[in-house]
């Protein structure tokens, strides 16, 4: 638990002290928001088209942080030397949950900015809010397997989001239904739910396994 | 470390093949020039590559070790590896401490008692192969594996670095083109 | 070799009988008449697509496990051919579609699968070609096919039941009688040899190649 807790404060500050988060996951959150704001502005936007640019922003703002972290370890060479300390299924994990932490950060600030934006009742913020609070998780852990995948082979991190994107398709829509769903009715189908959350778990789970016989190369 | 016929061969290029050796307690070297496989052979060593062919064994001969069943065993330097240069001398070295379980090593020990609040990439190149030996030291348990260690240490840091490598219990793999004191020898590339 | 030999004999055997037997004997169906005998293509080419698809898979675990290449010749060259099968069912239900729903894309349940498949596949063989180690080439795409297949449950079983589909399947079958049925069968045998016959050829070129 030491070591778990060690690897997982190691994520956040090496995170925040580099400057890719903050320079361009919330830099480009702002700026992506800002722009389809003010594209949009003075048109009736329809609920899914909210929901979609809502996931879609924090998809981009945030596809690169987990699969740069990961090949940053390589570059700098202090992967292996966490392969010589710890199995690197619980550093995968440590990355995985850290990078959950982020992307909700990235979606904290995306979805108060569009929300104003784009004028979305108010009513319906508390369950758009709870979404953002499963949906980002969700995102991470779909996503962390093959962020780690990237770092393997060299050079692969330009085309990340091309590789990355139909995995994660499926759970994007569904958190584009739920949440279009949410804006409209006020509620969401409960089944939704249950595919994210299970999808993604499956998908973590699935990575804890294979993360050693990737290794193994 | 038991190892036999160990042979490494990257695509149709062979880096070295039939080196098999048994090694205690004590400090031990592999000699060659620049190129000639001493890395290779011990990132081999340290479990972080697999030999093409023959079998490497580690610690217990009737208890077969896997290579991911080494983490927290075998602590390694070596120009490859490094520290997190966003994080200071002493988060990265409590960092690895904790990874490890042991104690923060001492930074007077290292000569680096001036710098603990310094970030890693703020350091010189001296300063900072200090910092990796003294988390290499710091985390060791059974053996330690040195990859040119002396690189960019002035006479003190050499000297810090002689007393360390003579003190530590387990055995001491160096890698070097350039040995400075008679070891014992694993392999002459 | 044996086995690639065989499957020279099959596929043929099975799948000129089958083709003249649904063009030319099968009766025409009642409201689209002839227009519905592209579904003889068209549901042996999802299926195979399907199969490859689930073979890669199999094989992609299989050389994780084991680390022997034919496994990671086998993953690979069937999800190239679960590509083309796929493409080809994309197509011919395209053309079905503008033929019965009016347009040739509509964002069925179905369409949008197979877009999600496509776009897998082509991601997969992207990641190949862009690593060019081979040990690397065969445990990354491994581990990605693995990653990839686990969406395949939604998918086919998910996906249909958040959405309305038009797909013939969900609104009451086809209505396929009994000589159709036959026909179906006959392709679907066909086809499939036809697939394991070009894996089978592919793959022993990778081996040659090793």
């Amino acid at each position: 638990m030491r070591s778990f807790r060690a690897l997982l404060a190691k994520e956040i500050r090496v995170a925040f002290r580099g400057r890719h988060l903050v320079g361009v996951g919330f830099g480009l959150a702002i700026v992506l928001s800002a722009t389809l704001g003010f594209s949009l502005a003075g048109t009736k936007v329809g609920e899914r088209v909210i929901a979609s640019l809502l996931w879609i922003i924090v998809m981009f703002s945030s596809s690169d942080t987990l699969s740069r972290s990961f090949a940053k370890e390589e570059d700098e060479g202090t992967a292996d030397q966490l392969r010589l300390r710890v199995p690197m299924p619980s550093v995968f994990l440590a990355k995985t949950l850290a990078n959950a932490f982020f992307v909700l950060l990235i979606a904290c600030v995306v979805f108060p900015l569009l929300c104003f934006w784009l004028g979305v009742r108010l009513s319906a913020l508390p369950l758009v809010g709870l979404l953002v609070l499963i949906g980002c998780p969700a995102l991470s852990f779909a996503q962390g397997f093959v962020g780690y995948l990237m770092s393997r082979g060299r050079a692969l991190s330009a085309a990340y989001p091309v590789i990355v994107m139909p995995v994660i398709l499926p759970l994007l829509v569904c958190l584009v239904l739920a949440t279009s769903q949410a804006l409209a009715e006020g509620t969401f189908s409960i089944n939704l739910v249950v595919v994210i959350i299970s999808e993604s778990l499956a998908a973590l789970v699935a990575g804890l396994v294979l993360v050693p016989y990737i290794e193994e190369e | 470390m038991v190892a036999s016929n160990l042979s490494k061969s990257f695509g149709s290029k062979t880096i070295f093949a039939g080196v098999s050796f048994d090694i205690e307690d004590g400090v031990w070297a592999i000699i060659g020039p620049n190129g000639s496989g001493k890395t290779t052979l011990l990132r081999i060593m340290a479990g972080l590559l697999k030999a093409s062919s023959g079998a490497m064994e580690w610690f217990d001969k009737e208890k077969k070790h896997e290579r991911f069943q080494l983490p927290g065993r075998i602590a390694m330097c070596s120009p490859d590896l490094g520290l997190y240069k966003e994080m200071t001398v002493f988060e990265n070295a409590r960092f690895f401490a904790d990874l490890a379980r042991v104690p923060v090593p001492d930074f007077v020990a290292w000569g680096l008692s001036g710098h603990i609040g310094k970030r890693y990439h703020e350091l010189s190149a001296g300063l900072k192969q200090r910092a990796k030996l003294m988390t290499a030291f710091a985390v060791a348990r059974d053996v330690i594996l040195l990859d040119e260690p002396e690189q960019h240490l002035d006479a003190e840091g050499k000297a810090i670095l002689d007393n360390m490598v003579s003190s530590f219990g387990g055995p001491v793999v160096i890698a070097t083109n350039n040995p400075w004191k008679e070891w014992r020898k694993i392999a002459q590339f | 070799m044996l086995f690639g030999r065989i499957l020279s004999v099959l596929t043929p055997l099975t799948m000129i009988p089958s083709i003249v037997y649904c063009l030319m004997f099968t009766p025409k169906e009642a409201t689209m008449g002839d227009l519905y005998r592209i579904i003889y293509f068209h549901i042996p080419c999802a299926w195979v697509a399907t199969l490859a698809f689930f073979i890669s898979f199999v094989f992609s675990i299989a050389y994780l496990a084991k680390r022997k290449p034919v496994y990671d010749s086998i993953a690979h060259r069937s999800s190239e051919a679960g590509l083309v099968f796929c493409v080809l069912a994309t197509i011919t239900g395209s053309i079905f579609a503008t033929y019965t729903w009016g347009s040739p894309w509509n964002w069925d349940p179905r369409e949008t699968s197979i877009v999600f498949l496509l776009m897998i596949y082509i991601a997969y063989l992207l990641l190949r070609w862009l690593i060019e180690d081979r040990d690397k080439k065969a445990a990354i795409s491994a581990g990605y096919s693995i990653i990839a297949f686990l969406a395949t449950p939604f998918l086919v079983f998910v996906m249909p039941r958040i959405t309305s589909s038009l797909h013939p399947e969900q609104v009451g079958g086809l209505g396929l009688t009994r000589p159709m049925l036959y026909g179906v069968f006959g392709m679907l045998a066909g086809f499939t040899f036809l697939y394991l016959w070009i894996l089978s050829l592919s793959q022993r070129f990778d081996m040659e190649e090793i």
